[in-house]
């Protein structure tokens, strides 16, 4: 990993104490982060920026993490971009939505954050295959 | 339609003044010689007597009905002069047709139908030479003259029936011409028997009188049977067509549709009262089906409690109900007895006036209110059900809605606890002091907030439960609420104005619910509402004697139409002020839960100038009286906190 480029990882929360505690860990990790507070932004980065990895959430004013990801999947520019998303909801019916829409991984809220570094960094070494 | 009917008539009224000239052509010798006056008027009677007695012929699956004025006419062709069977026939024609109590215009047509067709009889019985007495020619010269007046009799009857019953005229024609020939060469042959036992003995006709009066009475008997029968035939198939499941207005308006087919009315109106005991009703006319102005229901509802069931003429009700009820000339009108279970009020308006079938249609009105009766029931009990199960269904989704949306709210302020939490110790050795401070602080902030939500969703259940309900007491609202705004004043920055009007300072109420909501209400107001003064303020209601407490900001406000969403759970209007005002979404909710406990209402309203208004409205006390201000009361005590 050290050999190659920073990669960076666009997390997008409504809640900044959440923001923070990504923005820490994944830099501690060597990742570098961006953040949106909202949907639309949110889908706006991706696009802009292009990042290696996104961490969404689902509940965020103005556009959902789900209709983000169904974006980001139907978007040749952003379609391969590994997503994990992360949130509090929790029930059986809105984890198969989430796979369905095209979700690399599903976290719950409240999360391991071990397990989501861990994932991220498998995302991260199988795209740079 | 009628427009149509009165060409015909004219048309006809041509056609017997043609044939008059005609006769009087080719009759010269006779002219228009009457005769006997004895004769004419006995043939008249006669005319009349046998328009009377109608009878009723089957063959097979067709029906027509026969009178005998084929052999009056017979007779009268042979036996006086054809100017005096022409004023017989249509005096008698004329006179049978009141009798049976028909409409004008029908009594004009029928009788002109009946002069032009017996003009005819008359034109071709003299052409063909008209000899008294009996013999072959004569008897011939009868038949063909019969057979010409019941041609021309039955293309008039045929033509009306094309413009009533919009069918078109060959195929009305053709249906009944056979039952038609056959009737007419039956009641001619009588004429003719008639005429050949007068030649034995003048008093041999008698001989035929029992005769046919067993078969005439035999005939009434089967066609009083036979339009029974079809009557409760419609009776069953319009019951059963209104039988299916469906909601109240539906039934009502099926009713209504139903009574006037059966009584074959213009507009028809059912009204039965609803679930909450209204009186409601349907209207059907030719313009379709729609609710019946409450005025309308009220008048029918009046005619079926104020009149026996029956037919009743539009002309004898009062001009009040005359203009509300449906244009007509006559009303069928049929009720629930006093007392049933279920009412029903039905009222069918009719173009015609009543006629001697005015009996047989309220009859069947009256055993179809029965119907509509269990009609009516059936679609409230129906819809009842369907209520319930949709409420049970709202109350199932709300639940379930509910717990989704509280797993999600405790889940969030949780994972950030635990987040902040794990990378303390992840990266204990890497982060900066102010950095784990930040963490620390987080960590609390985090666990404050989801306490408050445990807090307030154990709050919301007990009030759901509501076990324990209120504990009323004299509570001094003015020591309350200044107490309150002295606690709170810190918080929001010296901005609590308090005044309590004379007359508020004390009321009946349970203390602690009624605090919590206006503590919640002035926590809000300074969270969303960062400047200007909030008022809380107090007084009493005239004439009621309940008591108003308001709590009044200068904020952004709430637009109109989201001023009841803020009262819904976890509705809040900004969601990005859930993190920075540290809201659970549950504060408005709660109050306004709390109000209904209390008896009280909470709404909101715009402050004049922009900004929120919260008014609670507490009941004033049961066993108090209100009593009337004795004089203007304008003094305020107004507390402004130190």
């Amino acid at each position: 990993m050290s050999t190659q480029a920073v990669r960076r990882v666009l997390v997008a929360d409504d809640d900044p104490d959440m923001v923070t505690i990504l923005r820490v860990n994944l830099e501690a990790e060597g990742y570098a982060v961006e953040a949106a507070e909202d949907g639309t932004v949110a889908w706006n980065m991706a696009r802009d920026l292009h990042p290696d990895m996104v961490v969404l959430d689902v509940m965020m004013p103005s556009c959902d993490g789900f209709d983000v990801l169904a974006r980001m999947r139907t978007d040749p520019c952003t379609r391969d971009i590994p997503v994990v998303l992360l949130t509090a909801k929790s029930t059986d019916q809105e984890i198969f939505e989430g796979w369905r829409a095209g979700a690399d991984y599903y976290l719950t809220k409240p999360f391991q954050l071990d397990e989501l570094l861990h994932f991220i960094e498998y995302l991260g070494a199988q795209s740079a295959l | 339609m009628s427009k149509r009917i009165i060409g015909l008539l004219v048309g006809q009224a041509v056609l017997a003044a043609v044939l008059a000239f005609v006769l009087g052509a080719v009759d010269q010798h006779a002219g228009l010689h009457l005769g006997s006056p004895l004769a004419v008027a006995g043939l008249a009677v006669a005319f009349a007597l046998v328009g009377l007695l109608p009878m009723h012929l089957e063959l097979g699956r067709s029906a027509c009905t026969v009178t005998l004025v084929e052999a009056v006419l017979v007779v009268g062709l042979l036996g006086v002069p054809p100017a005096a069977i022409v004023v017989a026939a249509v005096v008698g024609e004329a006179l049978a047709c009141l009798a049976h109590r028909q409409s004008g215009l029908k009594v004009v047509y029928n009788t002109t139908s009946t002069g032009a067709s017996v003009l005819l009889a008359a034109v071709v019985s003299v052409t063909f030479g008209r000899a008294m007495g009996l013999g072959v020619h004569s008897w011939v010269a009868a038949l063909a003259a019969i057979c010409c007046y019941g041609l021309l009799s039955h293309v008039s009857t045929s033509a009306v029936l094309r413009v009533v019953e919009d069918r078109r005229f060959l195929a009305v024609f053709r249906a009944s011409a056979a039952m038609a020939s056959v009737a007419t060469l039956v009641s001619s042959s009588i004429g003719l028997a008639v005429v050949a036992l007068y030649g034995a003995h003048p008093a041999a006709p008698l001989l035929l009188v029992p005769l046919v009066l067993i078969v005439g009475m035999e005939t009434k008997r089967v066609a009083a049977h036979r339009a029974e029968h079809l009557r409760f035939e419609r009776l069953y198939a319009a019951s059963a067509r209104t039988a299916g499941l469906q909601g109240f207005q539906a039934a009502l308006g099926v009713s209504a549709a139903e009574a006037r087919s059966l009584v074959t009315g213009a507009a028809a109106v059912c009204c039965a009262p609803d679930r909450d005991g209204e009186w409601r009703g349907m209207l059907v006319d030719d313009h379709g089906l729609r609710p019946a102005e409450d005025e309308l229901v009220a008048a029918v509802v009046q005619l079926v409690t104020t009149n026996e069931a029956g037919e009743l003429g539009i002309a004898g009700l009062d001009a009040q109900t005359r203009v509300i009820l449906p244009p007509g000339a006559s009303v069928v009108v049929a009720g629930t007895p006093d007392g049933a279970e279920s009412q029903v009020a039905l009222a069918v308006v009719r173009d015609i006036r009543g006629d001697d079938q005015g009996n047989a249609r309220s009859e069947v009105l009256a055993a179809f209110v029965g119907h509509a009766a269990l009609t009516a029931t059936n679609a409230r009990l129906y819809e009842e059900v369907e209520d319930a199960l949709r409420r049970q269904v709202d109350l199932n989704r709300q639940k379930d809605d509910f717990l989704a949306a509280v797993s999600h709210e405790l889940r969030t302020p949780l994972a950030a606890v635990l987040g902040s939490v794990a990378t303390l110790r992840r990266l204990s050795d890497r982060l900066k002091p102010e950095d784990k401070d930040r963490f620390y602080d987080m960590a609390a902030r985090q666990g404050k907030r989801l306490q408050r939500l445990i807090e307030e969703l154990l709050l919301i259940a007990a009030v759901e439960n509501s076990q324990e309900g209120c504990v009323t007491a004299q509570v001094d609202l003015s020591a309350m609420l200044t107490e309150m705004s002295n606690e709170l004043d810190d918080l929001a920055g010296g901005r609590i104005v308090v005044a309590v009007a004379p007359g508020a300072e004390m009321v009946q109420t349970d203390e602690v619910k009624l605090r919590q909501v206006v503590v919640n209400l002035v926590e809000n107001a300074t969270k969303y509402a960062p400047e200007g003064r909030i008022k809380v303020l107090a007084w009493p209601i005239m004439p009621n004697g309940g008591v108003a407490v308001t709590v009044v900001d200068h904020g952004p406000g709430i637009p109109d139409e989201q001023r009841e969403r803020v009262f819904e759970r976890f509705v809040q209007l900004d969601q990005s002020s859930t993190r920075t005002q540290g809201g659970t979404g549950l504060g408005l909710y709660l109050c306004r839960r709390l109000a209904e406990l209390l008896g009280a209402s909470l709404t909101l309203t715009e402050t004049p100038g922009g900004g929120c208004t919260f008014t609670i409205l507490l009941p004033p006390p049961i066993d108090e009286v209100p009593v009337a201000p004795t004089r203007p009361q304008s003094r305020l005590t107004v507390g402004v906190p130190a």
